[in-house]
């Protein structure tokens, strides 16, 4: 595994202010977040951390205003394509290294010098920081649809 | 037969006592009531002794190697203050040296206060911390040890809050902590408010357990 991966950094997240309650290990971080963890970054309103009894941490972002989307980017590795993705809920799970967004959820990737290249909408979406995989789920009794759109790639690529 | 009109003369003594003297004699009973109370009131201040001075800029008292078992209203120990030295005025304050303010919140891990110096107002029952102030809260078998480190911190000993405006550092375990300016820490529920309205922001840093080198 890439040792200068995002996944070996540790979790920086800046805000107004925190509520920590030692009792459930749990953080509530308010007032324009941003949590950063090597090239990743999960800009909301509003996020509460929590660490599980193994140590692992676990964040849900959402906004507290309902105008703006919580928003992700992060760097892919060895290809330097980025991906960026928003919707109203974002869930970090740390253990499994997953990203679920969820509630008008859109994936972006663009080439490294800012080209989109595809771009997935849909109910919730799965990224696997891993296997780089996204999956859209579509949710029961959510009318909607997912939908995808690739640009094929040009002859100079 | 036509009666004789009634002849009246005007006689000044009647007129005095009936209109005069009534209130002649009121007068004289409240003069005899504020002398009595005077003489009363005077009587008791004199067996009274002589009020203490009052220096509160002069030590009136003071002691090395202090411990203070201090109870909440359910009996149980609620602090536990210890100082290498304290020095106590007149003004209700005692300036304490060396000290510690361990809280034993029943159900609660400790969690203890140390510094440099503290005053002690037994008026608002209050101990403000000075002096490389740290806070240790106990592990427990759930969540790792705590450490809280400041320059200044109050300990409100009915509030059971300790609090401080001043910038901040927390640690949690090896690897996870929290940055930034003003705190509010509640002894009984456990809970740690920090930040908000400063104009500085909060910087934490958390370790994903998976990715720690260490592990």
């Amino acid at each position: 595994q890439n040792q200068n991966s995002d996944r070996q950094k540790p979790i920086t997240v800046e805000a107004d202010g925190v509520t920590y309650k030692d009792i459930t290990q749990t953080s509530l971080f308010t007032g324009k977040v941003i949590l950063t963890q090597g090239s990743m970054m999960i800009q909301a309103d509003q996020m509460e951390t929590v660490t599980d009894p193994e140590g692992y941490q676990f964040a849900t972002a959402s906004m507290t205003n309902k105008s703006g989307m919580v928003k992700f980017s992060q760097k892919r590795e060895g290809s330097n394509e980025i991906i960026k993705a928003q919707a109203n809920k974002l869930i970090y799970d740390g253990k499994q290294n997953i990203i679920v967004l969820s509630d008008r959820a859109q994936m972006q990737r663009f080439s490294p010098n800012g080209k989109l290249i595809d771009q997935i909408n849909g109910d919730e979406l799965v990224y696997n920081q891993l296997t780089e995989v996204f999956e859209s789920h579509t949710l029961a009794g959510v009318p909607g649809r997912t939908r995808v759109v690739i640009t094929p790639a040009s002859k100079t690529n | 037969m036509d009666k004789q009109p009634l002849k009246t003369t005007f006689s000044r003594w009647r007129y005095w006592t009936r209109f005069h003297l009534p209130n002649l004699i009121y007068l004289l009973i409240l003069i005899v009531v504020a002398a009595g109370s005077y003489w009363w009131i005077k009587k008791d201040s004199e067996t009274e002794k002589p009020a203490k001075e009052h220096h509160p800029e002069l030590a009136d008292a003071f002691t090395s190697g202090m411990q203070i078992n201090r109870t909440g209203k359910n009996g149980a120990v609620e602090y536990v203050v210890t100082a290498k030295e304290v020095v106590h005025f007149g003004d209700k304050n005692a300036e304490l040296k060396e000290v510690t303010v361990a809280a034993t919140p029943i159900g609660q891990p400790t969690s203890t206060a140390r510094a440099d110096t503290a005053t002690w107002s037994d008026e608002t029952h209050v101990i403000d911390l000075k002096g490389h102030v740290v806070m240790n809260r106990l592990a427990t078998p759930e969540t790792a040890p705590l450490e809280l480190t400041t320059e200044a911190m109050t300990i409100g000993l009915y509030s059971n809050i300790a609090s401080s405006d001043d910038a901040f550092v927390l640690t949690r375990g090896q690897h996870d902590s929290v940055k930034g300016r003003r705190f509010s820490y509640d002894y009984a529920s456990r809970d740690l408010m920090m930040g908000g309205n400063t104009g500085e922001r909060i910087s934490a840093v958390l370790q994903n357990i998976k990715n720690d080198p260490t592990k």
